[in-house]
């Protein structure tokens, strides 16, 4: 800050030219090498063999079948986490109770912990000698290296993206307005349906468009759940790593810009819902 | 409607922001709610909005017109409350806004969209607001959302208006404008009105009757006379206006034989405080027989402004406040450094804060 004050370039506070420059240019670098660089050779490496191999390696039935489990784990996981996040972030942001620290802290602990761990977490509940083998057994349910497990597993890994960013938002709006409603006599649904909601859209869209990509992208812990049943347990991260392993590059990296783009959408609407959630 | 409110007690944690409080209003009055920051002012109009619950246990009640409405929902009191910071609707406009009230009914007991459309625009023209139906609430002005959030509580024809601070964001001028507007409203509305203040001046000049409050209890509920003149505590005194603090003893139960410190010079330990007001101190040149009068010398002279305001040294170096009209000021033709006799006027005693 001195520094800043001190310097005789300074229009204002800003800092002098060359230092602006040397600052945009190295994050302008980082930016070009680590996050433009890798979505360019994916999708260079995708579409290197041409049109029809990309398509062939994106819809053949096991990539297929991936594309579709990725879609209906995040068909679950998202509205139960959307609808987990609001209750919570309500609970948080308009009450005042014991034990309130405590979960908050507890909502962040999917984010603490490594995905692998959340996932050894699942097998060592449902699996082979899982504590609760004995209960999932007498329901004729498999959840390890099944479809449940890898919904369960998505779900623990996003869970906290919808309620800390409303559990913010709802603080800092207060609980004012909703209280003017309620003693205009509208009823609690008309008060969360009229009030609530609208000052809280954008920023629950962004939450769930975080959760979203989370949900369809998740490695870790659905990689430690699923079992790697070809056509069967594989979402589409998992299919691209199968892929590469096999030295099949091409379809690899097909799958891999397939999921790129869903990546892509999900930063556009992103971008949109935080400018309009600012405002 | 007459709202009675009997042994209220409401706790935060461990303190409490109400303790005991009974009160009652009567229909039609404009009430005025006046203490300083803290003191649970806030707290009593939400608990008579029904929007904070009374401590339970401690048999307390709160009766409109006969009936107890502890255990109704803030909707079903039909309470109109104007909020501290307004709470406008951020997202609607100022048409949606005051029209929310009558939109959220049963379908039963709702208006049609041409009666609340011409309930709106009555309201906006009430509230001097004509004009401004479409805009947003970021696009008015403080003194503006704060009318439309009082057309808003008053589109519901609540019996019962509360307004929290209605002008604690506004600048001088405008406060009195809309002081002096929501007392002619108040008389056009018929409704009991109950307004929390921190500035007695705003009390005295609105209220029919004026509720000082102090740490979550009543200090004392009178008349603006009677809270001005003859103020029941040391509080309400040293509230209401500027106060000059004397130490004294009180030797008999004869007010007369009170022995002022500041004058006799004894060691005895000072019982009572005797407090007068600046303009009640009257100002000669000469000594007189009476032997309440003070002496002291002038340090200082404020003439701008409708009094004169004289700072004033007495024989212990304490400084006295003294307030005078011009005229006095030109006939005694005082100067600094001069020595003078102050006579009180009228002074209040009190004994540990009391009476
Ligand atoms: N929700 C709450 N949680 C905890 N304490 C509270 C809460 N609301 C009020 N209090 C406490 O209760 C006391 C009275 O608060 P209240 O808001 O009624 O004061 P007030 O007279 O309206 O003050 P002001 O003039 O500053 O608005 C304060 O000490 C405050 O700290
Ligand atoms: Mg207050």
């Amino acid at each position: 800050m001195l520094f800043f004050v001190q310097n005789k370039y300074n229009k204002g506070l800003m800092p002098p030219a060359w230092l602006n420059w040397t600052l945009v240019v190295i994050s302008l670098t980082f930016l070009a090498v680590f996050l433009l660089l890798p979505l360019v050779i994916i999708f260079t490496e995708a579409f290197r063999q041409g049109m029809t191999l990309w398509w062939q390696s994106i819809s053949e039935p096991e990539a297929l079948h991936a594309l579709k489990l990725t879609l209906l784990t995040a068909a679950v996981a998202v509205p139960a986490n959307t609808i987990f996040g609001l209750a919570a972030a309500w609970c948080l942001a308009k009450f005042r109770f014991f034990g309130r620290n405590i979960i908050i802290t507890l909502i962040d602990l999917p984010f603490a912990v490594s995905p692998i761990i959340a996932g050894m977490l699942f097998v060592l509940l449902f699996g082979a000698r899982g504590y609760l083998r004995g209960i999932t057994d007498s329901l004729d349910l498999q959840i390890i290296f099944a479809v449940p497990g890898i919904i369960l597993a998505t779900m623990f890994i996003t869970f906290p993206f919808v309620a800390r960013e409303l559990t913010g938002l709802m603080t800092q709006q207060g609980s004012q307005a909703e209280q003017a409603a309620l003693s205009l006599g509208a009823s609690g649904w008309q008060t969360f349906w009229h009030i609530t909601l609208p000052d809280i859209k954008w920023g629950l869209l962004y939450g769930i468009i975080l959760c979203n990509a989370r949900a369809m992208g998740e490695f870790g812990a659905v990689s430690v759940v699923s079992g790697h049943i070809r056509g069967k347990t594989n979402t589409l991260p998992l299919h691209a790593e199968i892929l590469y392993n096999e030295y099949n590059f091409s379809a690899a990296f097909a799958v891999a810009s397939l999921l790129a783009f869903l990546a892509l959408v999900t930063l556009v609407i992103k971008s949109i819902a935080e400018r309009r959630k600012k405002r | 409607m007459t709202i009675s409110i009997t042994n209220i007690t409401k706790s935060f944690g461990n303190s409490k922001a109400l303790d005991n409080i009974s009160v009652d209003f009567t229909a039609g009055e404009l009430t005025a709610l006046l203490g300083p920051s803290g003191c649970g002012k806030t707290t009593l109009l939400r608990l008579v909005a029904g929007l904070e619950q009374a401590d339970p246990g401690c048999g307390g009640r709160i009766i409109f017109n006969g009936q107890n409405v502890l255990a109704d929902t803030a909707g079903k009191r039909k309470v109109g409350f104007v909020f501290q910071h307004y709470a406008l609707f951020r997202h609607m406009t100022v048409f949606d806004n005051i029209a929310f009230g009558l939109r959220v009914r049963k379908k039963s007991q709702r208006p049609t969209k041409a009666e609340i459309k011409e309930r709106v625009y009555s309201l906006l023209e009430l509230v001097q607001l004509g004009n401004m139906a479409d805009r947003m609430p970021s696009e008015l002005s403080g003194g503006q959302r704060q009318r439309v959030a009082l057309a808003r509580a008053l589109a519901i024809e609540p019996e019962v208006l509360l307004l929290d601070e209605p002008f604690g964001a506004l600048d001088a001028k405008v406060r009195t404008e809309l002081r002096r507007w929501l007392r002619q409203l108040h008389d056009k509305l018929n409704c009991t009105s109950i307004f929390v203040t921190h500035d007695q001046e705003e009390a005295l000049e609105v209220a029919d009757r004026v509720i000082v409050m102090n740490k979550g209890r009543i200090e004392q509920i009178g008349s603006p006379d009677e809270i001005f003149h003859q103020p029941a505590s040391e509080f309400v005194m040293q509230f209401l206006g500027e106060v000059n603090v004397f130490h004294g003893r009180i030797e008999s139960d004869d007010p007369q034989m009170v022995h002022f410190y500041d004058q006799t010079g004894q060691t005895d330990q000072p019982n009572a405080r005797m407090l007068i007001r600046p303009h009640d101190l009257d100002i000669s040149t000469e000594p007189d027989t009476d032997k309440r009068q003070i002496p002291a010398t002038i340090t200082k002279i404020q003439t701008a402004g409708p009094s004169v305001r004289l700072d004033c040294r007495d024989n212990n170096g304490k400084i006295v406040n003294v307030r005078i009209s011009h005229d006095i000021f030109n006939r005694l033709q005082l100067f600094i450094g001069q020595n003078i006799f102050l006579t009180p006027k009228q002074l209040q005693i009190y004994r540990s804060g009391q009476k």
